[in-house]
């Protein structure tokens, strides 16, 4: 390698695609997929993979996006009939449902890993692939094994204290939502060691990705998110509840209709609390996504010599998805691919990529095959890093 | 021959080349300033397919790529219309095909809930054993009792002559694959007891007091063939498994616009099950008037009891009957089986 380190470059990552064309493709996407009877979607996937990857453009290359819809149809397939095993299984037979979710609980984390790896390995930028090393034993231990240890001591030491008298039966079931909480509680911490895992296992030809994000950092963003949504929650809940109070008053509504669930006063205090709900929510989800990527990114490099940024605001990402979610709503569905559209460009915009170096002397790494199915189950179930979150 | 600039990578390494492709007769001819010529047949290159204006990537076997913008001369030097690519970029790139395209889907997804979903559940509904349908009923009347009855009043000299009824229709019913089973209850809306009855898929049929107390002789046969008619035509499982079919095939047709799909999925479960249950209605209806007349009773109690069961709603009781086709049009249909009826027997 001959790379000699000159002043730094910001590279501004671009996004070329347009809501105009990204809509055709879609509809044509929904057409196919309809009349083929869900068999088309797995090339729909690739092209709508391939037509984002294709618009991403950083220093004059653009990203690309290489499986095809023959590697994703049987994973598809497959998870399509978890699907129906759960979604009949809940109307017909419970055992049915049982399997599936079993089945799913045992296959996620090794599904998470092979849908990471598979992704990786079809992207590409530069001729190069990328890649992840990342085992799917330490996916079990992440997502089955940390959660449950604490909930095991937990229902141990409520076993144990029952057994030697020193609580009743009842007692010891307030040991059951203790280790619901702790499970809660640990979730984001869980994410984080995730994050951490799985940047630090990625690859961009034989190089590596290095991060220095630490879960408990991680994890503060989503218990500030939790603080920020209680606080959020008791604020606006007693200013709308004050204000219809009010209202009712003065438009001369018995207060106690309020309290008759169905009445009409009732339902308008209902839906002003949901038009309250919407931005509130929108607004924690913004951000909880945008804290979290900056994190990721703006402490993670690629060779220890490209140093990726990105410079998200809360405000700004909370303004793009309600306007995205009033365009959606508007149109009756119909603008979908220009929100869609409008949140790629907004994140390229504020993604960078910073370097003293040049990113001509990256080597493929000639390894490996993957197949599509795990992939597919992970994403029939939209798993993704911040799954149920 | 046509000329396309882009950029060049050697296989396995990201060094970026300005080079040039040409293109023509079957052949092509790469050039590079820092590296040597390659030419050769087209038919070695892998050419990704056209969409929108990304940049294509031509790949030799070795791995060495080239990439470029220039979409239209690429297009023009491979023929590419003439390939599935070419027809779904074509598709993807007018604006005249998407009224096309919409009106297309909307009939397809109509066509799919209206005849595709029920025909297929009716078929599946068919198939499945007895031991379904008992799994499916299964622990139901329990939850009706905690959410919808209370215990029946009737005498139990009343329960029993209905029961002696209801077993005789049943024993008269060939070849069913059912045990069907008759269980009393009351069931009240404010205060006011309500005529009803109704089947689950397992067999098990309840009747509510209001309902055994204003059906007179035939009224009650009337009825009970009735519901015996849902259980024999599966009508519960077809129900639940349309049900299930339309929410998931909703989610799935929008599952990548995640987070509107609930929101639009409960629309259609309501608008299809409305209709559902209309035209399995008429068919248990049928199912009653033939057995009837078989079993020697007249059709028009069937007419008289659902003119009771309509009389006695008022406009707060919605209850289940609601669903159910005009009382009215019931009615008339089951005078026009009894003038049959009576016909025949003459």
């Amino acid at each position: 390698m001959h790379d000699q380190p000159t002043t730094n470059t910001q590279h501004q990552l671009q996004f070329t695609g347009s809501g105009s064309e990204y809509f055709r493709i879609w509809i044509v996407n929904i057409l196919l997929t309809v009349v083929t009877l869900y068999i088309y979607s797995a090339w729909a996937k690739v092209r709508t993979r391939r037509y984002f990857y294709g618009n991403t453009v950083l220093d004059g290359s653009a990203f690309e996006y290489h499986a095809t819809g023959k590697q994703l149809l049987p994973g598809r397939l497959i998870g399509l009939v978890l699907i129906l095993m759960i979604a009949f299984g809940e109307s017909l037979s419970i055992a049915v449902a049982l399997a599936g979710y079993g089945l799913i609980a045992v296959l996620a984390p090794w599904a998470l890993c092979r849908s990471r790896q598979f992704n990786a390995r079809m992207s590409s930028y530069r001729n190069i692939r990328f890649g992840f090393s990342g085992k799917a034993w330490k996916f079990y231990e992440y997502i089955i094994l940390m959660p449950f240890i604490p909930v095991l001591f937990i229902g141990t030491i409520a076993v144990a204290l029952f057994y030697s008298r020193v609580i009743t039966q009842g007692q010891a079931f307030f040991f059951l939502p203790v280790a619901v909480f702790t499970l809660y509680a640990m979730a984001p911490w869980i994410l984080g060691k995730l994050a951490r895992y799985s940047l630090n296992n990625s690859l961009y030809g034989t190089a590596q990705f290095s991060t220095g994000i630490t879960a408990g950092r991680y994890a503060s963003v989503y218990y500030k998110a939790i603080a920020l949504s209680i606080g959020l929650f008791i604020l606006l809940g007693g200013i709308t509840i004050g204000a219809a109070t009010l209202f009712a008053e003065t438009v001369n509504i018995d207060p106690e209709a309020l309290a008759n669930p169905d009445s009409l006063a009732a339902y308008g205090l209902l839906g002003s609390l949901y038009l309250v709900l919407i931005p509130v929510s929108t607004l924690i989800k913004a951000y909880i996504a945008c804290r979290v990527r900056n994190y990721q990114l703006n402490n993670t490099t690629l060779d220890r010599k490209f140093n990726l940024n990105s410079n998200v605001t809360t405000i700004k990402l909370w303004g793009l998805e309600l306007t995205n979610l009033l365009l959606i709503v508007l149109t009756l569905g119909l603008g979908y691919p220009w929100a869609a559209i409008r949140k790629a460009r907004f994140m390229a915009n504020h993604t960078q990529v910073t370097t003293s170096h040049n990113a001509d002397q990256f080597v493929a790494d000639q390894g490996y095959q993957v197949s599509a199915v795990g992939d597919e189950i992970g994403d029939a179930f939209d798993m993704d890093i911040a799954a149920g979150f | 021959m046509v000329t396309v600039n882009g950029q060049f990578f050697e296989a396995h390494v990201s060094t970026r080349h300005n080079a040039t492709l040409e293109l023509g007769n079957g052949r092509y001819t790469l050039q590079c300033d820092a590296l040597p010529v390659r030419a050769g047949d087209i038919k070695e290159l892998s050419i990704s397919d056209r969409l929108g204006n990304i940049a294509r990537r031509i790949q030799w076997p070795d791995g060495a790529t080239f990439e470029s913008t220039d979409n239209q001369s690429i297009d023009r030097a491979i023929n590419h219309q003439a390939s599935v690519g070419g027809v779904l970029h074509a598709l993807e790139s007018h604006w005249r095909f998407i009224p096309v395209a919409l009106a297309l889907i909307g009939f397809a997804v109509f066509a799919l809930f209206r005849w595709g979903l029920p025909a297929a559940s009716y078929h599946i509904a068919d198939r499945l054993p007895v031991s379904a349908h008992e799994l499916v009923s299964e622990g139901a009347i329990a939850t009706l009792d905690k959410v919808l009855f209370t215990p029946s009043k009737l005498s139990q000299h009343r329960q029993d002559e209905v029961s002696e009824s209801f077993n005789n229709l049943v024993s008269q019913i060939e070849n069913s694959e059912f045990n069907y089973r008759l269980y009393f209850r009351n069931m009240s809306f404010d205060g006011v007891s309500l005529p009803n009855a109704m089947a689950l898929p397992s067999g098990e049929i309840i009747v509510t007091d209001a309902f055994v107390q204003i059906a007179g002789p035939g009224e009650l046969e009337a009825v009970l063939l009735h519901e015996i008619g849902h259980v024999e035509e599966h009508h519960g499982m077809q129900q639940a498994i349309s049900a299930s079919a339309t929410s998931v095939t909703v989610s799935l047709t929008l599952g990548e616009m995640s987070g509107l799909s609930e929101l639009i999925t409960a629309v259609p479960i309501f608008l299809i099950h409305s209709g559902y249950s209309r035209k399995n209605e008429s068919a248990a209806d049928e199912f009653a008037f033939k057995r009837m007349a078989e079993f020697g009773i007249d059709p028009k109690h069937f007419a008289t009891i659902i003119t009771k069961i309509g009389g006695s709603q008022t406009t707060e009781t919605k209850n289940y009957l609601s669903s159910h086709p005009g009382a009215s049009s019931r009615a008339e249909r089951a005078l026009k089986a009894s003038a049959e009826f009576n016909a025949g027997a003459d």
